[in-house]
């Protein structure tokens, strides 16, 4: 039994959740995100919680710190080495550009090309030394780069996941004089073909590593002045998390750490409420981030594109996310037609309903000109904000009402319908590339916005039923919570299976595994404690895409078995196999994980046992149509609470729309799951 | 834009539904397509287009966004030539009909159409149809990118409409018929896979659409999204100043003929028409450098494009413009001319015409001249370490300045937004190495807002015998700079065989040179054209393109 506090850090908030698993009892705090330095607003946040630092037992820290300073371009000066004649690989990227359409794209690599140098060497694609490093080369250029005002030098070398000798050769050489540990060798980060995207990840670790040390040194730092006495953990893009002194050192690990809670929050809550299926959704103030989740594990991908020329090739949780949230734009597009997004009012000047400068209706806008946010609880009491519902229907009327010949009601009403079927459209091409019928999944749905939409997103979709948490505002931070130890390996082995070698394929799991065991030791977990989660990314000869297979433990690896496995996946996603066609090991994948029994979630204590409390009634447009409407405070609702649509659900920082038709029920664990009436 | 006249009869949020739902099986179609494709082309150059088009009309309905641009027009025309030979009253559920004719409305052999009915209640309602560029269907070159076909024989199978698929089952003799025609054959059943696929998954999505809406008002919302696409579209053009906007340029040869090959565009704004002339242009040439109708129609709709990008895919957007292009030119040349060649230099350079026009009027919206050729590099051969191969690469290069910044270096071609296949993967696949793969340097047009810069590329073959085929242009001439910017350099080469390090006569053209381990061919594309009087650059930009080895 410990007391937790899971802290997630977004663009306009600090949530923090402290779960006493003592008591079972859940305390909260929201701040104002400390942009400059995140720790500040941490710290603050803590205060709040009214617990003493020295009084905590695990601090766990979802962070946007590297994800930031990445698309802001704020991370460290870097410099490169590589392979003689591809010092542009960076620049050239793989030939393309942002859109099909327009010429007038502009792109600036992480390093500038005068920091880009090249030293003789090369390998083969086959792994054959075919010209060893020029050390006195690597000297000379580590040195001029390093005159040159450079903190962190990446190299990288062709065909270096073939073999790493000459890439670490110079990452010795470097070291010899390199004044710090900012060393990133492509082979360490990424050790899978393909130049560019390695290159890119390599030099996107390096970018960032300065950053993520600086701010974990500073809040570990702050922390221990408050007589903090444990590692902070940092939950990391592929939903495990690792000690702070780890992340520094695999910064790149954190880029998507931000959204990563969330999708933990909505993995634990499938299992307490024993549903395997699960979409997690999580929508807030500009974005919608949806993850699967499929027999209780979150989707994965072994590839992001952060932004245009900025490919990310780690193990991370496969989170997509659509610019659609509460403060999205509705306007009408060039050819008249109702459109949401991309474009965001954000934090300032906001939705028009806040009175803050904002002039172009949003998201919210609609759902106060409804009726379905109160204007005097929701979002506006958390900003000390007085919502102005006659400004946001003037703004409506305006820009969509009267162009569409529409009322304002109905204007404000196709706004939600046509960000609906945007999301819903966006989440049901999730469900469908991954060969998912969305009739066998229930939606999680939170974030600020989330539970507004949450029932009009599962009709539309076919979801069997939507899930509200008890704390949606802040799932994510309870999330953080939930986090495990977790880490995950890569190696290329370009094998056909035509020409397997069960020795190779059992050298490379054994490798992993043994670093695997060393990190995970570094974090205090012994041997026995640790789980091992074989892969593989296979093809069919000739494809480019990958797909990732699991395969159970075997002393001697199958290349039948291995096929079978490809095969099963491959076919539950294409339909269509390729018998004549040899399949490939692209890579050998594994994963460790400190083998605790996911923690619950701890808040039980917390629902009355009453019965349900007399609404109040508040008219509502709904279906072109203003109707009475029944408006609960949710956390005044009992365990097994029935209540009809239309209804609202009241809490601090969350609304929840049931339409008609529909019926939430109030579960043990707290959780709201809306369903079909009929 | 207003809702005018008819508008008002529509509910506004099914518009918008409608709208976003068939693009998305488009796009639907285009991702599953890549992701299964075993041809580089389609799943990493994205060198494929997804759609539905009208059953009677064959016009287009909706088209992915990462779609292919060349397939604008193309796709279009060739289920156009489908519904001629097959009524879509004489098509029945489960057919999936098949053509690459260059001649019915198409572009190269190598680009394979599929074409498949959907029905509902017993008729055809919609047209789902894909089109993917195959590494290899015969003919003279392996990966089929000729520089010295003298007509279309020489270029691979050429494939009528026909019926691949009937009622559900593939008609294994016509496709044994086929694959015993191409080379490395075994690959091309699986893009013939995953284009059937593909269009069966667009099926599904489709259900739901007129299961919600049925038919009738699915059509007449269809109808008035074309309608709506074609006002936004005559807003464009209303925005142009009047006027006739010359732009004329050549192609270096024709890979046969050592002579130019003029391209002549009179672009003429009216109101919210615009016609494209282009009788002023090179009657059609001995070699593979002409472009069918269709797809010289999908050039100058893609020049409008790449100014005005917000113009959506359908019926209507196509019905503001007039063509004068007469048969026979090399823009409309007839049967058995060669056209290997056409999508990836001819039909760049058109649209590269229509931006120069279009920039004549509206100069602040238009960048300078891009690189303007794919120098497309083909090589097969036999190698003992990686046996029989067919490959294919296509190079990027600038684009030009404009009014916004200086242009994008190593851009894709004007015809697509697809990606380059990584160099560590090349060579795991074939017996070449890469001593060189960089920024080209000097090679941007100068300007207050230079163009973007070229590539250099080495390869050397590592065994075996490989025939290497080149099939550029702009050898001559570089593209030309906007608004007293200076042209990017022109495309350049050397080709080392035996020791020996020599240019090719035709500048950017050569047909199956015979190399063994350690030839190879070393080549820079074009930078991009600048975009205002050099003297306007800043100090500063100057400096840093000076510090950062780009302008020596």
């Amino acid at each position: 039994v410990a007391k937790l506090v899971g802290v997630d850090i977004g663009g306009t908030h600090t949530d923090l959740a402290l779960v006493d698993e003592a008591t079972n009892r859940l305390t909260i705090a929201k701040v104002p995100t400390t942009t400059d330095l995140q720790s500040t607003g941490l710290l603050i946040g803590i205060e709040d919680l009214g617990i003493g630092c020295c009084e905590i037992d695990q601090l766990i820290h979802g962070t946007t710190v590297a994800t930031n300073a990445l698309i802001e371009r704020k991370g460290a000066s870097c410099g490169i080495i590589m392979t003689g004649g591809f010092r542009d690989a960076l620049e050239l990227r793989r030939r393309d550009r942002p859109k099909t359409y327009g010429l007038t794209a502009q792109f600036r690599p992480l390093i500038e090309r005068r920091l880009r140098r090249e030293v003789d060497e090369r390998t083969s694609a086959e792994g054959e030394i075919l010209i060893s490093v020029d050390i006195g080369q690597v000297e000379a250029v580590g040195r001029d780069l390093l005159a040159a005002g450079v903190e962190v030098i990446v190299v990288s070398f062709l065909h270096s996941y073939a073999n790493p000798k000459n890439e670490r050769l110079a990452g010795e050489a470097l070291r010899k004089f390199w004044p710090n540990d900012y060393i990133v060798l492509g082979s360490d980060v990424c050790p899978a073909v393909r130049e560019f995207e390695r290159t890119s990840t390599a030099v996107i670790s390096g970018y960032i590593q300065p950053v993520i040390s600086r701010y974990l040194s500073d809040l570990t730092e702050k922390l221990a002045a408050k007589k903090y006495q444990r590692d902070v953990l940092i939950i990391q893009s592929n939903g495990g998390v690792m000690s702070a002194s780890v992340a520094s050192r695999l910064a790149a690990n954190t880029i998507l750490s931000g959204p990563a809670g969330g999708v933990t929050a909505s993995t634990a809550i499938a299992a307490e409420m024993a549903i395997s299926n699960v979409v997690s959704c999580d929508m807030g103030g500009t974005s919608f981030d949806v993850c699967v989740i499929k027999a209780g594990r979150p989707a994965m991908t072994q590839q992001k594109v952060i932004d245009f020329g900025l490919p990310l090739c780690l193990p991370m949780l496969d989170v997509d996310a659509l610019a659609a949230g509460g403060g999205s734009f509705a306007r009408l597009d060039a050819a008249g037609i109702l459109t949401i997004g991309p474009e965001s009012a954000g934090a300032t000047p906001g939705p028009v309903c806040y009175g803050k400068g904002g002039t172009i209706p949003t998201i919210t806008d609609a759902n106060v000109a409804l009726g379905i946010l109160n204007p005097s609880l929701a979002i506006g009491k958390s900003h000390g904000i007085v919502i102005n519902t006659e400004a946001a229907r003037i703004a409506i009327k305006q820009h969509i009402g009267d162009p569409l010949g529409l009322s304002t009601d109905a204007a404000a009403e196709a706004i939600l319908k046509v960000a609906g079927t945007t999301m819903a459209g966006y989440l049901r091409r999730r469900l469908i590339e991954k060969g998912l019928d969305p009739r066998n999944f229930s939606l999680v749905a939170f974030g600020g916005a989330g539970p507004l939409h949450a029932n009009r997103l599962m009709r539309e979709v076919g979801l069997e039923q939507a899930i509200i948490p008890y704390f949606p505002g802040i799932a994510s931070a309870i999330g953080c919570t939930l986090g495990q130890l977790r880490h995950d390996f890569v190696q290329t082995l370009n094998m056909p299976l035509s020409s397997f070698d069960s020795s190779i394929v059992s050298a490379s799991f054994e490798k992993q595994k043994r670093d695997g065991f060393a990190l995970m030791a570094s974090e205090g977990v012994s041997p026995g404690d640790i789980t091992i989660t074989y892969g593989a990314d296979m093809c069919y000869r000739g494809q480019t895409h990958v797909m990732t297979v699991e395969f159970e433990h075997e002393d001697s690896w199958d290349s039948n078995k291995m096929r079978a496995a490809f095969e099963k996946t491959y076919h539950e996603r294409y339909s269509q196999l390729l018998p004549n066609v040899d399949v490939i090991i692209i890579n050998s994948r594994l994963q460790v994980a400190k083998s605790d029994p996911g923690r619950a979630i701890a808040i039980s204590a917390t629902i009355p046992k009453c019965k349900v409390p007399e609404p109040e009634i508040r008219k509502v447009y709904f279906r072109d149509a203003w109707c009475d409407c029944e408006v609960f405070d949710r956390m005044s609702l009992p365990v097994s609470a029935v209540v009809d649509g239309p209804a609202i659900l009241e809490q601090a920082d969350t609304t929840t729309f049931i339409e008609p038709g529909y019926q939430a029920t109030v579960h043990p664990t707290g959780n709201i799951s809306i369903r079909s009436s009929i | 834009m207003k809702n005018t006249s008819q508008g008002n009869n529509f509910d506004p949020i099914s518009l918008a539904v409608i709208r976003g739902a068939l693009e998305q099986v488009a796009e639907e179609m285009d991702a599953a397509l890549s992701v299964t494709a075993l041809s580089p082309l389609i799943s990493d150059a994205l060198d494929r287009a997804s759609g539905l088009y009208h059953p009677k009309t064959g016009e287009v309905i909706a088209q992915g966004s990462t779609g292919l641009p060349l397939f604008i027009a193309v796709m279009q025309s060739s289920v156009q030539e489908v519904l001629k030979v097959f009524p879509s009253e004489t098509m029945k559920p489960g057919d999936v009909f098949l053509l690459n004719d260059p001649y019915r409305g198409g572009t190269h052999t190598m680009d394979m159409k599929f074409v498949r009915p959907h029905f509902r209640d017993g008729s055809v309602v919609m047209i789902l149809a894909n089109t993917g560029h195959w590494t290899d269907v015969g003919g003279m070159t392996p990966g089929g990118f000729t520089a010295v076909a003298t007509d279309v024989f020489q270029e691979g199978l050429r494939i009528p409409p026909m019926r691949i698929v009937k009622e559900g089952r593939l008609d294994e003799e016509l496709l044994e018929l086929m694959l015993l025609n191409m080379r490395v054959s075994s690959d091309r059943y699986g893009d013939l896979a995953a284009q059937i696929n593909s269009l069966e998954l667009g099926a599904k999505h489709l259900d739901f659409l007129f299961d919600e809406y049925g038919v009738e008002k699915l059509y007449l919302y269809i109808d008035e999204l074309s309608a709506r696409s074609e006002r936004l579209t005559r807003d464009r053009i209303s925005s142009i100043p009047d006027g006739v906007y010359h732009f004329s340029d050549e192609l270096d040869n024709d890979g046969v003929d050592p002579n130019p090959v003029p391209i002549d565009l009179k672009l003429t704004v009216t109101g919210s028409e615009i016609i494209f002339d282009l009788s002023g242009s090179a009657k059609a040439c001995r070699g593979p450098f002409n472009a069918p109708l269709a797809s010289t129609i999908s050039g100058l709709m893609i020049g409008i494009k790449h100014v005005f990008w917000d113009i959506p895919i359908n019926a209507g957007c196509f019905k503001p413009f007039k063509f004068i292009i007469p048969e026979g030119s090399v823009f409309n040349p007839l049967p058995p001319h060669s056209v290997s060649g056409c999508t990836t230099e001819t039909v760049q350079r058109l649209i590269a015409a229509v931006m120069g026009a279009l920039g004549k009027a509206i100069p602040v919206e238009v960048p300078a001249s891009p690189f303007g050729t794919a120098s497309n590099i083909c090589l097969g051969g036999y190698s003992p370490t990686k046996g029989h191969y067919a490959t294919l690469f296509i190079w990027g290069g600038g684009y030009g300045g404009h009014a916004k910044g200086d242009g994008l270096t190593n851009g894709s071609t004007l015809v697509s937004a697809g990606r380059n296949s990584s160099i560590e993967v090349i060579e795991q696949s074939i017996p070449v190495v890469f001593t060189r793969y960089a920024v080209r340097e000097n090679s941007a047009g100068d300007g207050e807002y230079r163009g973007g810069f070229g590539v250099e590329i080495n390869i050397k073959l590592r065994d075996g015998d490989g025939y290497l085929t080149l099939v550029g242009d702009r050898g001559r001439a570089g593209p030309p700079g906007a608004l007293g910017g200076l042209a990017g350099a022109s495309c350049d080469h050397d080709v080392c065989v035996g020791g020996n390090t020599f240019k090719l006569p035709l500048h950017t053209k050569v047909e199956r040179l015979h190399l063994k381990a350690g030839d190879g061919i070393t080549l820079r594309t074009p930078g991009g054209g600048g975009y205002g009087e050099p003297s306007k650059r800043t100090a500063s930009a100057r400096r840093r393109d000076r510090e950062n080895g780009y302008v020596t």
